[in-house]
């Protein structure tokens, strides 16, 4: 059949709205999606929607036996970066996270509740039922070894409510497949004060997107200076671990 | 309202127990023996030994001279008011005030109680036959007053069920020694002759005073019902409770569930009358077999929404076990607090949604204990481990600032840990440290920033902190505990690692 001029703008109508059909049959969110998390222009890039997705599970790895506060260090920073308005869950096995340290990732610290559940059966149970609270905006659940069903119902009660939940992996025994949206291998990276001066500068990280759905993976070294991240290089490296799915930009 | 007291005594408690508990003793004697004055006595016979003639007080050896091969238990103290206590607890089920009578009866407040359980006849009969059923040998009795229905329940010959008004005929048959007075007080009536309370009656009070001092007077005018007497109850009864009877026993989870609906609902109505919400509530299953089964919840801030509660019992509910069946449900909530006009506006808004926050975090510390939910604040100190706190409830709001500008680590290494270090520059971070066997060369570093120790709570040294970055990136918060000396070596600690 012949494309006429006044079946062109049917046809993008079409198209659209087949899309945001198959985007809702993709997931089962009971409302749409919430906006993303803005972070750098190269990092939002790396994600198909354009910025950090809510509403789903992110795996932060700390990438070595030293970078367990490294990896605590980014999550808050993310946090920070969240809306201020509801509540948060962090489940830990036993709370070394320093609660005043919190502060200078903009975030009230008596915002936060923590959970001490010594059994991952336990935190598990927690993080699903705060992820499937409306009032939670976001849970982090310190959980080393996780497996794929769990992580799975994990991503479905994030979906469900909008929350957005980071799994904080601090020497997990295998980094086996799961459900998560990105995966974020973390480490402390050498901090340059700015301007030459001499002492300790901002907190740096090495951060290694390892993985992502829908969207291609690269290693950024970010630093937090005052309320948001600054990228200090262009990627290093692009990893070829990075999840492609057809059809993905 | 006329007043009505049913009394239960118990005349072989103890031993009744051990021949519930070795169902082969039923037909043995035996006796319940302690040591009283360098010998063994009998404190209690059962009644096969009683009838061969054992009494409480005599010797064991003279008990053995009439049954040689008696069986003996030793009397453990406070034996027999432990088992009171349970026994007052499942008479909780006729009446919520029940009072422990002396060492072997209970007394129970059943002012209109018995139209439960079809009237007075029925009432007292249930509980009777219940407790023969199980075992016990009792005798009990209602009437009018207290003193009434323990002189019927120990002396009386026929009728147990005093009608109203007619304690004082149902007394006058009886021996003065129904009265609860002392034993000397007995002995001298008898040696008057005086046998039964209608000869006491007639003499008059002022002379009677006289010669048997006011316990005989207290105790005579409180079995005639003319000075009241109060039964103080075993279990303060709570306030805030509600009651559900089941005929027949209810055993499944669902009966459970509904019956449980039920109760919140009417404790939730009464509460909203009142105004106020509970923090706490226990729900008691009294089984059919006599046992109590309990479970108890608790919420972060006063409550009176039947769903929410209901939810937080839900996880519970399966911990009971109900056996043969429940025959009655009681709920009780163990603190109702006045709500505020702010808390009520906050509740209303939140009933609407079950996601709201409080209702999460109730869920979680039901199910995982309370302590292990905790929100941390602010406290305006700068010893780091004072510099914050465990809020006591989940809305507490901070008294102080939390401060934003301080370069404070992530990670807080409590208690700190010592590490080895090599600072050739007095009042200089160290060069190289050494932690848990790992070598860090220190690269940068930030400092020092001196603590001090809050004078008024502890003494001791300072600390001065430095905050370092080692040659891998990490950035540790470490310090050195006191002033720099020459002489002395200093030391040094890792107290927290940077993001």
């Amino acid at each position: 059949m012949r494309e006429t001029q006044e079946d062109k703008p049917r046809r993008a109508e079409l198209l659209a709205r087949l899309r945001n059909e198959v985007a809702r049959l993709e997931s089962c969110h009971a409302a749409p999606p919430p906006d993303g998390l803005h972070l750098t222009p190269l990092l939002d890039n790396c994600f198909d929607q354009g910025a950090l997705p809510l509403g789903c599970l992110h795996e932060i790895v700390a990438a070595g036996r030293d970078e367990d506060a490294a990896a605590n260090g980014f999550v808050a920073a993310l946090l920070g970066k969240l809306p201020k308005n509801s509540g948060l869950v962090w489940i830990t096995k036993r709370r070394t996270v320093f609660p005043p340290g919190l502060a200078m990732f903009g975030l009230e610290p008596d915002r936060i509740v923590f959970a001490e559940l010594p059994k991952e059966r336990d935190a598990l149970w927690s993080a699903e039922e705060a992820l499937r609270s409306k009032a939670v905006s976001a849970v982090v659940a310190d959980i080393a070894n996780i497996d794929l069903t769990a992580s799975r119902r994990l991503q479905l009660a994030a979906e469900h409510s909008g929350a957005v939940a980071f799994l904080l992996r601090v020497n997990a025994k295998s980094l086996s497949s799961s459900a998560c949206v990105s995966r974020w291998q973390v480490r402390h990276a050498a901090s340059i004060p700015p301007d030459g001066l001499p002492g300790v500068g901002f907190p740096r990280w090495d951060v290694e997107l390892v993985k992502v759905r829908n969207g291609r993976g690269g290693r950024f070294t970010l630093e937090w200076r005052g309320s948001s991240f600054i990228e200090i290089d262009t990627p290093v490296t692009v990893t070829t671990r990075a999840h492609r799915k057809a059809g993905a930009a | 309202m006329t007043r009505r007291y049913v009394s239960l005594w118990f005349p072989y408690l103890v031993t009744d127990w051990f021949t519930r508990r070795y169902p082969e003793l039923a037909n043995v004697p035996f006796v319940i023996t302690a040591q009283e004055r360098g010998r063994l006595a009998v404190t209690m016979a059962n009644p096969v030994a009683e009838a061969a003639g054992i009494l409480p007080g005599m010797a064991l050896a003279d008990a053995r001279t009439l049954i040689s091969d008696i069986e003996t238990f030793d009397d453990k103290p406070g034996f027999s008011a432990k088992l009171l206590c349970v026994l007052a607890d499942w008479a909780t089920r006729y009446t919520p005030v029940v009072q422990i009578d002396g060492d072997n009866g209970l007394m129970l407040d059943a002012t209109g109680c018995a139209h439960l359980r079809g009237g007075e006849h029925p009432y007292l009969k249930d509980i009777v036959v219940r407790l023969r059923t199980a075992g016990y040998q009792v005798r009990g009795a209602m009437a009018d007053t207290v003193g009434g229905a323990w002189a019927v329940a120990r002396f009386g010959k026929d009728q147990p069920l005093i009608p109203v008004g007619e304690t004082q005929a149902a007394l006058s048959d009886l021996p003065p020694a129904a009265l609860r007075i002392s034993g000397a007080s007995v002995e001298r009536l008898r040696a008057l002759g005086i046998r039964r309370i209608s000869e006491l009656t007639v003499i008059p009070r002022a002379s009677l005073g006289r010669r048997f001092g006011q316990e005989m007077l207290l105790r005579l005018s409180q079995a005639l019902g003319e000075i009241p007497e109060a039964l103080v109850p075993s279990r303060a009864a709570p306030p805030l409770e509600e009651r559900l009877v089941s005929a027949d026993g209810i055993a499944t989870a669902e009966g459970i569930a509904k019956a449980l609906r039920h109760l919140l609902d009417q404790l939730c109505a009464r509460l909203e009358q009142e105004g106020k919400g509970v923090r706490t509530l226990r729900l008691e299953g009294h089984r059919l077999d006599g046992q109590i089964e309990t479970v108890a919840i608790g919420t972060s801030r006063p409550n009176r929404k039947p769903a929410h509660l209901f939810k937080l019992f839900e996880n519970k509910l399966d911990k009971i076990e109900p056996a043969l069946g429940i025959e009655l449900f009681v709920l009780t909530a163990s603190q109702g607090e006045p709500l505020t006009a702010e808390q009520e506006e906050i509740l209303e808004r939140d009933a609407a949604d079950a996601d709201a926050f409080p209702q999460l975090l109730d869920r979680i510390s039901n199910r995982m204990g309370f302590n292990s939910l905790a929100r941390f604040l602010p406290l305006e100190q700068y010893w780091p481990e004072r510099s914050f706190v465990k809020a006591k409830s989940f809305d507490e709001t901070p008294s102080a600032q939390w401060q934003f500008a301080q370069l404070r680590p992530i990670k807080l290494i409590s208690p700190p840990e010592p590490i080895e270090v090599t600072a050739p520059v007095p009042d200089y971070p160290p060069l190289f440290f050494r932690h848990r066997g790992k070598h860090h060369r220190v690269k940068r570093a930030d400092g020092p920033e001196r603590i001090e120790r809050a004078w008024w709570i502890e003494s001791g040294e300072p600390r001065d902190y430095f905050r370092v970055e080692d040659d891998e990136g990490v950035r540790f918060w470490i310090f050195r505990s006191g002033h720099y000396k020459q002489a002395v070596p200093a030391l040094w600690f890792l107290h927290g690692v940077f993001a």
